[in-house]
């Protein structure tokens, strides 16, 4: 047969870029080569390896919690635990903290973790204007021994040894991070080219926004962890989370499409697991809208809300209802305390306050739309439970700036927030403090109700020095805040998260995907 | 001396509309709702603690006074210090910078170089089933948005077909880029060729989304002017001459059709470079683009009002570009303070 010079072209043009996509297509690799790595869709960005500095929130410290170590160690039900402080005692009646410095912990660079670099770690804290408000508490940082810290405080606060273990509460080497440069701006800079920890990895290449590719450290004082290469790809988009995850061009992803789980989960090779987490969805009340000046029109708002219905409808299973600010593994969560779903309550309450079919009552709703899993449908789904029982919700979609900015409008200047607004409160510490305790203290600017009859419950959880008593306070506390109707409770966060079947990895509570806890069957 | 007023007189402009670019950016940021200090301070933060952070951040104070404090930054060849990442503005841009420059260039490339072929070979094979395919893709080209087709493109090619990677920048085995920011041109003088492979291989997909709609506006623009063309006494008298009809279309006609063309791609390349804010995104590629929306969710207002005078910068800069290449193939064109 004769082959035309224009059929051989296209034909050997067409095999040609065929070869060429194929050899660029992410190739099969050797099952042994495979199990030395794992690969992370990771749904946050970060954009700097200094562990200090920038505002984060709990899933995005995956990266750092790879490559740095934190004083202390924070378990799958959010105990916290010794770690390079392997122990705490408060001292002078809880006005000061002894630390106890791990020995034999090795950096990246072979130099020896001491007290030193825990004391120094301590002390950029407390100078970074972030978490000045947290470790600015600590007036005085003394090292009497290699392996001792001590703290004094300007103040008492109960939940200080939460934050060694929680978001920025990592070591940094002293020495190294001080050869970097002049001052600190030079030396973060310097810093994130060329990180070093203490963590069960250490950096082998960092793209700001797009890669960290990470190597295990042979030397960590806990031992290598099981899986030698760790790479984390940051991938914002949900759709491109999907399709990574279904191209095989990464093993294990979170928070993707909560529709799309299932289909995901029964694909051949993945597995899906549904991960509950620290966050709490909840309706803020708005002490400044006039109907919620009467307890029955607050309590009838929550009555009316069938939040089974929700996490089953709506999250489709991804959500745990709930009754109080204190979620599961909280330190003052109660199973016991429940808060009824009684439409026919909310109708007798709405019109003892003066509501009725005809005169129902008209309020507004602020929430976010594709900020949270199904945040926007939640609120639907809600407007229309009150609808049932008269009450016309007006929804109005704003940012998570806007909610800031709108909540801390006080004073009648500006817009204020709307009388109720959709909010995701996040506690990975557990202590009631970070939750119905900032909720609901007067002198807090992140606070959701304001009444003289909350501060003798709330102040407790503040300045008890007797943590059982202070955590019963608590207990006490989140049970009131409920009954009047100062806040409304909805449900806890529950996470996807998708991963190759062969992949062996039990989620924390934080939300963190840390790849030193994961191995390959 | 023409071309020195010229450009002396561009530059001027260029000023003044970066000038109008940081008023319009510093006055939006200023009146849209959102305290970064409020949404960076953690739980414990008092009243105190979050005033202290907005004084740090240069946020209190009359709005003229920072906008004088930040044009002074400015003038001095800073955007300030970010409040997010709390490192130099300008750092943080400069060394995302090149990687969006590396995509908008090759989204560049792509779409002059695949509209002027598509667009050729539509005229070359007219009134054929080639022309009403190109012609209907042209349609969809540019009715769809760049960050649809980046969607469409990752379904299809990594979840689907499975043969192009869908993020980041360059596989990670190879080196991250340290020589020149790009990691095409590391590869190129590292002569890597695995690395180059690769990189070419993350850059097709984001830069094809990126390309496509004007690529489709190049089709249709080079397609009619070439049919405009092919009806010119110029034409018939080649024809007449005996000239292959390839060289027609391909060498006189296509010459006078690429004048319109510049001017489309001159209007064109401000939405290319700002389409690339939604497609770095979905690609997870690590320019400008992404860091645009991720400043936003902080409200981030040094490092939002360096990103926009630099695509200003940008933008100003390749529409100067594109009037001087216009007169080099336009020699009637003369250039005008």
């Amino acid at each position: 047969m004769q082959v035309s010079r224009r059929t051989f072209l296209r034909t050997t043009g067409v095999g040609g870029l065929g070869a060429a996509v194929m050899t660029l297509a992410p190739g099969r690799e050797a099952t042994a080569q495979r199990r030395a790595l794992v690969t992370i869709a990771f749904p946050e960005t970060i954009t700097s390896m200094d562990p200090h500095p920038a505002p984060r929130n709990s899933p995005r410290e995956s990266m750092f919690e790879a490559v740095f170590d934190r004083f202390l160690a924070q378990d799958r039900q959010l105990k916290y635990h010794g770690h390079l402080v392997t122990s705490w005692q408060w001292t002078d009646g809880k006005m000061g903290m002894e630390l106890k410095v791990r020995q034999g912990v090795k950096f990246h660079d072979g130099s020896d973790l001491t007290a030193e670099d825990v004391a120094f770690s301590i002390d950029r804290l407390r100078q970074v204007s972030i978490y000045r408000a947290t470790y600015g508490k600590v007036k005085e940082i003394k090292v009497p021994d290699r392996a001792t810290v001590q703290l004094v405080f300007e103040r008492f606060d109960p939940s200080f040894p939460r934050w060694l273990g929680f978001l920025a509460g990592f070591v940094v080497p002293k020495a190294y991070f001080l050869s970097l440069g002049g001052d600190d701006k030079s030396r973060s800079g310097e810093f994130t080219k060329k990180p070093v920890g203490s963590g069960p990895y250490r950096v082998v290449a960092f793209t700001p926004g797009s890669t960290l590719v990470l190597e295990a450290f042979d030397r960590y004082w806990k031992g290598a962890p099981p899986i030698r290469r760790a790479v984390f790809k940051m991938v914002t988009d949900p759709t491109a989370r999907v399709a990574e995850i279904l191209s095989g061009g990464s093993d294990i992803t979170a928070e993707v499409p909560v529709e799309e789980f299932t289909r995901l989960s029964a694909q051949a090779g993945l597995k899906g697991v549904k991960n509950p987490i620290a966050d709490m969805a909840e309706l803020f009340v708005s002490p400044r809208f006039d109907p919620f000046k009467k307890e029955e029109v607050r309590l009838a708002v929550h009555h009316a809300i069938d939040k089974k219905t929700i996490v089953e409808k709506v999250l489709l299973g991804f959500g745990n209802p709930t009754s109080t600010t204190e979620g599961p593994l909280y330190d003052a969560y109660d199973p016991t305390f429940t808060f009824a779903y009684d439409p026919k309550k909310a109708r007798q309450l709405l019109q003892k306050a003066g509501y009725s079919a005809a005169s129902p009552l008209k309020l507004g709703v602020m929430t976010t739309r594709g900020v949270r899993a199904k945040d926007f449908e939640v609120v639907t789904a809600i407007a229309q439970m009150w609808k049932d029982v008269g009450i016309e919700a007006e929804l109005e979609v704003i940012t998570i700036p806007q909610w800031f900015q709108y909540r801390s409008n006080r004073t009648g200047q500006g817009k204020g927030i709307a009388p109720l607004s959709l909010y995701f409160w996040s506690n990975a510490t557990g202590d009631p403090i970070n939750a119905v305790g900032f909720q609901m203290t007067p002198k807090g600017p992140f606070r959701v109700w304001e009444s003289e009859d909350v501060v003798p419950l709330i102040d407790p959880v503040f300045e008890e020095r007797d943590e059982a008593k202070r955590i019963a306070a608590a207990k006490r506390a989140a049970r009131y805040v409920v009954e009047k109707g100062y806040i409304v409770p909805l449900y806890q966060v529950v996470q996807p998260v998708i991963m190759k079947k062969e992949l062996n990895f039990q989620p924390f509570p934080t939300g963190v995907l840390v790849p030193q806890e994961m191995s390959w069957a | 001396m023409a071309r020195a007023r010229f450009l002396l007189g561009r530059l001027v402009l260029a000023f003044l509309s970066l000038l109008g670019a940081s008023l319009l950016v510093f006055g939006v940021l200023r009146a849209v709702p959102g305290d970064p200090a409020l949404l960076m301070a953690p739980v414990g933060s008092s009243m105190e603690d979050i005033e202290r952070v907005r004084r740090e951040f240069g946020l209190t104070g009359p709005w003229w006074a920072q906008y004088g404090a930040f044009l002074g930054d400015l003038f001095r060849g800073h955007f300030g210090r970010s409040l997010w990442l709390q490192q130099d503005a300008l750092d943080v841009i400069a060394s995302r910078l090149p990687a969006t420059l590396e995509l908008a260039l090759a989204a560049l490339l792509l779409a002059v170089a695949g509209g002027i072929a598509l667009g050729l070979v539509s005229v070359w094979r007219r009134r054929s089933w080639f022309e009403s395919a190109t012609v209907s893709l042209g349609t969809l080209g540019m009715a769809v948005p760049n960050f649809i087709w980046g969607l469409l493109l990752i379904v299809t090619f990594g979840a689907f077909l499975r043969v192009l990677p869908i993020s980041g920048r360059i596989a990670p085995e190879y080196e991250a880029p340290e020589l020149t920011g790009s990691a095409l041109v590391d590869a190129v003088l590292r002569a890597d060729a695995g690395a180059l492979a690769s990189v070419l291989a993350h850059l097709l997909l984001p830069a094809t989304a990126l390309a496509l709609p004007l690529l489709a506006a190049v089709f249709r623009t080079i397609r009619s002017d070439l049919l405009t063309a092919l009806r010119e006494d110029y034409v018939v008298t080649e024809r007449m001459k005996g000239l292959p009809e390839a060289q027609i279309l391909g060498w006189r006609a296509l010459k006078n059709a690429l004048i319109p063309t510049t001017t489309l791609v001159g209007v064109q390349l401000g939405f290319l470079i700002g389409g690339t804010v939604l497609v770095e995104t979905i690609f997870a590629w690590p320019g400008i683009g992404q860091l645009t929306l991720q400043a936003f969710q902080y409200r981030d207002f040094p490092l939002i009002q360096g990103i926009v005078i630099v695509y200003a910068v940008l933008v100003i800069a390749s529409n100067l570009a594109v009037d001087l290449l216009y007169a080099v193939l336009n020699p009637r064109v003369r250039l005008h303070a």
